[in-house]
């Protein structure tokens, strides 16, 4: 009985610190100031990045570096960022599907010939790893 | 391929072979194949300005046209125009013109067609191809690439 009482707080405690919640500061560098809008996604899942984010938030190119919080379950997460300088809701892209707009990954990755991975672009966020900066290119 | 050269007849018809190859291995999408035309320190430029340093940048770069937009495209090349540039280089100038490329969804595109500039080096008595600069005239797509990121191949 001791024993399932332990197992059970123990498996209760798990599931509390994976629903720990962080507050996470990005850091948005090289805005174009006056131009549209910036937009961060962040995904959780690798069959859902690009497709539906997590969260999602927007914010007026107003600045040429901007600060974005949010609060979020300890965890792998994917962040994309870009400037819809036309304010269509969407990264334009050409021919090659390389972006028309302004851009930024987790990690700041660049991608090369193709468009990045869930896991270019994944940061582990924790309590002790909640700070990123990243730049557009 | 009607052309105009500067050169002896052989070496004319053996570069002429190469520019031949060139359009074959690219018609059959695949990588590895397409690849084996270059030398191994090939550089080369498409039609929207992005480097590829290398055989394996020039396979990776070439992996979305070939999977995707340019999966059932017709590659063909005339018009040449051959020269030398320097001992052991040739510049070949075409005139080249691709049917079926579509966009990324599947829609099939108006022909396109634009200008191609390879330089080819003799190694060891064989030419390959060790320079492209592609350029696109046909305007079938719009849009001005993010430069940062055409730019980030240099960045080695």
């Amino acid at each position: 009985m001791k024993s399932i009482i332990l197992s059970l707080s123990f498996l209760l405690s798990s599931i509390l610190v994976m629903a720990q919640k962080t507050t996470v500061t990005i850091q948005v560098n090289n805005i174009q100031v006056g131009k549209g809008s910036v937009v961060i996604n962040i995904y959780d899942k690798e069959a859902s990045f690009f497709k539906t984010a997590f969260v999602s938030k927007t914010q007026t190119a107003d600045n040429a570096s901007l600060k974005f919080t949010f609060e979020i379950p300890n965890g792998t997460y994917a962040i994309s960022i870009y400037q819809d300088i036309d304010n269509n809701g969407k990264l334009n892209q050409g021919w090659f599907e390389i972006p028309l707009e302004p851009v930024g990954f987790g990690n700041n990755f660049k991608p090369k010939f193709s468009a990045p991975t869930f896991h270019n672009c994944a940061v582990i966020i924790s309590k002790s790893n909640n700070q990123f900066t990243i730049s557009l290119n | 391929m009607k052309n105009i050269s500067r050169l002896t007849s052989e070496t004319t018809n053996e570069n002429i072979s190469l520019l031949n190859d060139f359009v074959t291995k690219w018609n059959s999408k695949n990588l590895e194949l397409f690849s084996t035309v270059f030398t191994d320190d090939a550089e080369y430029i498409d039609i929207v300005g992005q480097i590829a340093i290398g055989k394996n940048d020039l396979i990776e770069q070439h992996r979305f046209p070939f999977e995707v937009v340019n999966k059932i495209a017709i590659f063909s090349l005339d018009n040449l125009y051959i020269r030398s540039v320097a001992e052991n280089h040739i510049l070949v100038t075409g005139n080249w013109v691709c049917e079926n490329s579509t966009t990324p969804k599947g829609d099939i595109l108006p022909i396109r067609s634009g200008v191609i500039q390879v330089i080819c080096r003799n190694e060891n008595n064989e030419w390959k191809i060790s320079l492209v600069h592609n350029t696109d005239l046909s305007q079938v797509y719009s849009g001005i690439v993010n430069t940062e990121l055409r730019f980030h191949t240099t960045q080695k």
